[in-house]
């Protein structure tokens, strides 16, 4: 009998299993055709020569390396992150509790967060340009004040607006997960630390935090990927070779790809693929729960 | 539940074989099944003794045959074209004293079955048309007091209308189109009186007693009687409409398109781009259409030249073998010659594709969406010949070509130019600086020649960026060039001087960058006010990333004695204010150093699957007759052809240029002198160095400069940045 019974769950098991596959495999297709083929083909590309195809080892690598376009734009992209990402948790996870406290048109406030990301990049940076040119609004109401008028996109400030337009756009989103991420902790642990007479704050640290800490994994990879498309702005912002403050790696791509650089180009995006996965890796392994840790 | 998991079964399997279905790659009964026939091109030559004579017009006769007109110096004759032959049909009717010392410019005959004829009475403003009408064998005058009456074309000036042809309606009314308004009349034949009740413009035909005609408020093609309406896009200029037997038939660069009764879409019956019908020099004058159980077409071109289209059954509906050509910009040499090759080789297709007119379109603000846009098109172009495909012919124009060549994109054509160069076809001090030791990977098609003119000391210190800058400085009194907007003046004088701004190995010359930038200043300084009559004034047919010609095209004066012009000649005619300057107020001209802009870099993509097709189209456009042709983008690389042009006495004749000044004169440039052309022919003869830099790299220098010359930011806040950026640029 108990033979029989595992003979059944393991047909089930199978049946499930292949049921899941079944599930999966359309996104595996998907995956497969359009992020790691190409992804292998970038690979590929990176021990080679571009149109020979001729295997030249770690030659391209070293050119990246030495490439002093490569290095300032590494150097800026990171400063970048450093600066956006933590600004960006911490500004989004204080407006989402602050949001999360108030009951009365909470959706209201929640969309029109959302607003900036249902506008169009190029509208946005005809409305910057309103605003940051030399001629602009904002050098307007500086020299109204008595203060000196700057040139924001042509500057080491076009870094700041180049930061301002990826919070401003990106933290309505932010405030979206975290607030998923609120809802889901139970409000009877809230209870029960008010009933051990725990403070708000105390709330906050003890129990608010490590229950968003799988949520922050989610939140702090999602606004890395999303940094990388501030570079739309960047690049209608100021073109293919903007001031130095904001010159990313993308542009970097961007004008190698233009000069088929291919070679260089895929070496460098090999390079970036293992940053980032080392990244999420350890942020990953910084937001696992405890209870995630004991399975 | 059994029944429901077959069915979601069966949708699965089905679901599964209808994708594969659409994948098929087509049946093995579909191999080697090629749709045919279609309509061939053959250019009417005129029979021997009328060899020379030029056709001034053509149509359907009454008796459905193609009557023809030539005009030569003995007088006009009539032909009429049946089944490959020409007969010759009296025309003495012609020769009556009515039309005694008119000069005839059209004749037809009209939907009463009449002769109608065109006639000026001087060839020139003064001159008014007339219209005569043959009756049996008399020919009378019809009476149109519009005609001869001056109608005001500005404030302050009046003309005679500009009629180019007539068309006659079956009840004797005469239509015409008076070219300076556009305007389309309708007078009764009877009185002349002007009867027009519709308003309309062209492009028009006569069907019966109505007129078919564009409607602007409508924006379609409407019958005067309103019955019938067809869609037209007024996009298609220089179009011919033609009715007949309740078809309408359209001619454009596009072809030959027919719309029946009712209908709404054009159906194509003639490609044009397989015919001559594309040809961008080519106006057409008339359209016959001869009916026949196939119907059969003639097109005649105001140039004199005559198509005639029949259908063979017997060749394939599209071309066998195709190859294909992509540039940036629209080049006229390779349009044409695409358009002469199909027709020689009736087995070919060439498709030319460009992705913009003009690098620098006419209209200001247009000229930095342009500079964006191009990148968006390299890396679109890029991307297909990473995958290895894209055009089998690249024209290099605004492309990265040393990238190109360096990481193997473009085949060696030295086995076609190299022994055109041995043999001195092609000018030998411009192609040696295509062949290389390791190849020849590109060769322009044409050259343009820049020239500096005016004052004697202007043009003397325009060898060199710190003479000119010396110059300027001593004479900071004077106006030396005009003030044509900063970004302009810095492309400008960038392009003259980048040899001086930029050292060999494309770093930035510090020095050479002090001195542009205070070169700039000086200019804008002297210049006072910004000149809005010139921003933006450049020649609307370039077709090189280069242009010099940005705003100091016509604006030479012969006042402008301490002044110095810039001039991009394109074509023989460009010369005309130079020389005119020249000879009447003592002005000097010369080349820049030397330096002469490529147009039209013909490369051939290495993964091109007919690179022998490629290689016979190079020789094609490199041969006399694409050389010897004017299309208004450069002289000729072969020796030959510039040779001919250069030497040809006529080839100026009657070209002089009037334009207007800002106080309402007239300036009036004569028709150089021979000596003068041989002169220019020397001095294009030493050209050897070509005006070719890095686009991106002037753009980023030019965005900078004019930055400092708006006064947004100190020159050494410009040197700065200008460093800063090109060393990015440079180091990626």
């Amino acid at each position: 009998m108990r033979q029989i019974n595992q003979y059944v769950r393991t047909k089930r098991a199978r049946r499930e299993s292949l049921i899941g596959w079944g599930f999966l495999l359309p996104s595996f297709i998907g995956v497969l055709v359009f992020v790691l083929i190409p992804f292998a083909d970038a690979v590929r590309r990176s021990f080679s020569e571009t149109m020979t195809r001729k295997f030249v080892g770690l030659a391209n690598y070293k050119l990246v390396f030495a490439n002093e376009a490569f290095r300032l734009a590494t150097k800026n992209t990171i400063r970048f992150l450093l600066v956006c990402i933590p600004l960006l948790l911490v500004l989004s996870l204080l407006f989402s509790v602050m949001i999360f406290g108030i009951k009365w048109c909470q959706n209201l406030i929640k969309t029109t967060f959302l607003i900036p990301m249902v506008i169009p990049a190029a509208s946005i940076v005809l409305l910057w340009r309103v605003i940051f040119d030399n001629y602009g609004l904002l050098n307007k109401i500086i020299y109204q004040l008595g203060g000196n008028p700057m040139d924001w996109l042509n500057s080491g400030k076009a870094f700041y607006v180049l930061v301002f337009t990826y919070i401003w756009k990106n933290i309505g989103y932010d405030i979206i997960l975290w607030l998923a991420g609120l809802n889901g902790i139970s409000q009877s642990i809230y209870e029960a630390a008010s009933v051990d007479g725990a403070g708000k704050f105390q709330k906050f640290i003890y129990i608010t935090i490590p229950n968003l800490m799988p949520t922050l994994f989610i939140v702090s990879v999602l606004s890395l990927i999303n940094s990388f498309k501030v570079f739309r702005e960047a690049y209608l912002i100021a073109g293919n070779y903007p001031h130095e403050s904001i010159y990313m790696l993308q542009h970097v791509f961007n004008n190698w790809f233009t000069n088929l650089d291919i070679q260089k180009m895929s070496a460098g995006a090999v390079l970036v693929a293992i940053v980032l996965l080392v990244v999420i890796v350890v942020i990953q392994r910084i937001t696992r729960s405890d209870k995630e840790e004991a399975m | 539940m059994k029944l429901r998991r077959q069915m979601a079964r069966l949708l699965c399997i089905m679901m599964i074989l209808t994708v594969f279905a659409g994948c098929k790659s087509g049946s093995s009964d579909d191999k080697g099944r090629v749709s045919m026939g279609r309509y061939v091109e053959q250019k009417l030559e005129l029979p021997d003794d009328l060899a020379g004579g030029y056709i001034i017009s053509a149509f359907t006769n009454a008796e459905n045959k193609l009557e023809v007109y030539v005009y030569q110096d003995t007088g006009i004759q009539s032909l009429i074209y049946t089944d490959g032959t020409w007969t010759k049909q009296d025309c003495s009717w012609l020769t009556s004293t009515e039309l005694e010392g008119k000069y005839i410019t059209d004749i037809t005959m009209g939907k009463d079955l009449k002769y109608y004829v065109l006639t000026m009475d001087q060839f020139d403003e003064e001159g008014y048309s007339e219209i005569y009408r043959r009756d049996k064998d008399s020919v009378e005058k019809i009476a149109i007091p519009w005609l001869e009456k001056k109608h005001a074309v500005s404030d302050t000036e009046e003309q005679f209308p500009f009629v180019q042809k007539i068309d006659i309606m079956s009840n004797g009314n005469i239509v015409m189109a008076d070219l300076l308004d556009d305007s389309i009349h309708v007078f009764d034949q009877s009185n002349g009186n002007d009867i027009t009740d519709v308003t309309y413009i062209e492009p028009y035909t006569i069907d019966g007693d109505n007129i078919i005609g564009y409607s602007e408020e409508k924006q379609k093609l409407v019958s005067s009687d309103e019955k019938v309406s067809y869609t037209y896009d007024p996009k298609d200029m220089n179009t011919i409409l033609q009715k007949s037997n309740d078809v309408l038939y359209q001619l454009n660069k596009q072809g030959i398109s027919v719309m029946n009764n009712g209908g709404t879409i054009w159906q194509t019956v003639v490609d044009g781009g397989l015919t001559s019908l594309a040809d961008v020099t080519l106006e057409y004058k008339s359209l016959c259409v001869i009916d026949k159980a196939q119907k059969e077409f003639a097109v005649l071109a105001r140039n004199g030249s005559l198509f005639y289209y029949t259908y063979d059954a017997n060749i394939p509906s599209v071309p066998e073998k195709q190859i294909s050509i992509y540039s940036l910009f629209l080049n006229t040499t390779v349009q044409q010659a695409v358009v002469k090759y199909q027709t020689s080789h009736p087995n070919y297709q060439i498709r030319y594709s460009y992705a913009l007119e003009t690098p620098y379109p006419y209209v200001k603000e247009s000229k930095e969406n342009t500079i964006a846009q191009i990148s968006e098109y390299v890396r679109t172009l890029n991307t297909e010949l990473i995958a290895g495909n894209g055009a089998d012919i690249l024209l290099l124009d605004g492309l990265p070509k040393e990238s190109y060549i360096e990481k193997g994109i473009l085949e060696d054509i030295s086995s076609v130019i190299q022994p055109m160069v041995d043999s001195k076809e092609l000018n030998t001090n411009i192609m040696k600086n295509y062949i290389t030791d390791s190849g020849c990977y590109y060769v322009p098609l044409r050259y343009q020649v820049p020239i500096i003119y005016g004052n004697n000391d202007v043009v003397k210190n325009s060898t060199s960026l710190d003479a000119m800058l010396e110059y300027v400085n001593k004479n900071s009194n004077d106006v030396i060039f005009q003030n044509i907007g900063s970004k302009d003046l810095a492309r400008t004088f960038f392009g003259i001087y980048s040899k001086d701004i930029i050292n060999e190995d494309n770093t930035l010359n510090e020095t050479g960058l002090q001195n542009y930038l205070d070169l700039l200043s000086a200019i804008m300084n002297q210049g006072g006010e910004l000149d809005y009559m010139f921003v933006g004034n450049g020649s609307t047919q370039v077709v090189n990333a280069i242009d010099l010609d940005d705003g100091f095209g016509y604006s030479a004066r012969p006042d402008g004695q301490k002044m110095g012009y810039i001039k991009q000649l394109q074509v023989l005619e460009d010369c005309v204010v130079p020389l005119h300057l020249e000879k009447k107020n003592g002005m000097v001209y010369n080349t820049l150093n030397h330096q002469y802009i490529e147009s039209g870099l013909f490369g051939i993509n290495k993964a091109s699957k007919d690179k022998e097709t490629a290689k016979d189209f190079l020789q094609y456009v490199l041969s006399e007759e694409i050389q010897s042709g004017n299309t208004m983008d450069g002289f000729p690389v072969a020796t030959k052809e510039l040779d001919a042009l250069m030497t040809n006495e006529k080839a100026l004749d009657g070209v002089s240029i009037c334009s207007s000044t800002q106080d309402g004169g007239t300036l009036t440039y004569s028709t150089p002198e021979y000596e003068q052309v041989q002169e220019l022919y020397e001095k294009m003869k030493t050209l050897d160095t070509p005006l070719s830099y890095d686009c991106t790299l002037s753009e980023l220098i030019i965005e900078q400069a004019a930055k400092y010359l708006d006064g947004h930011q100190t020159k050494d806040e410009a040197i700065k940045n200008m460093t800063n950026t090109v060393s990015r640029y440079l180091s990626e």
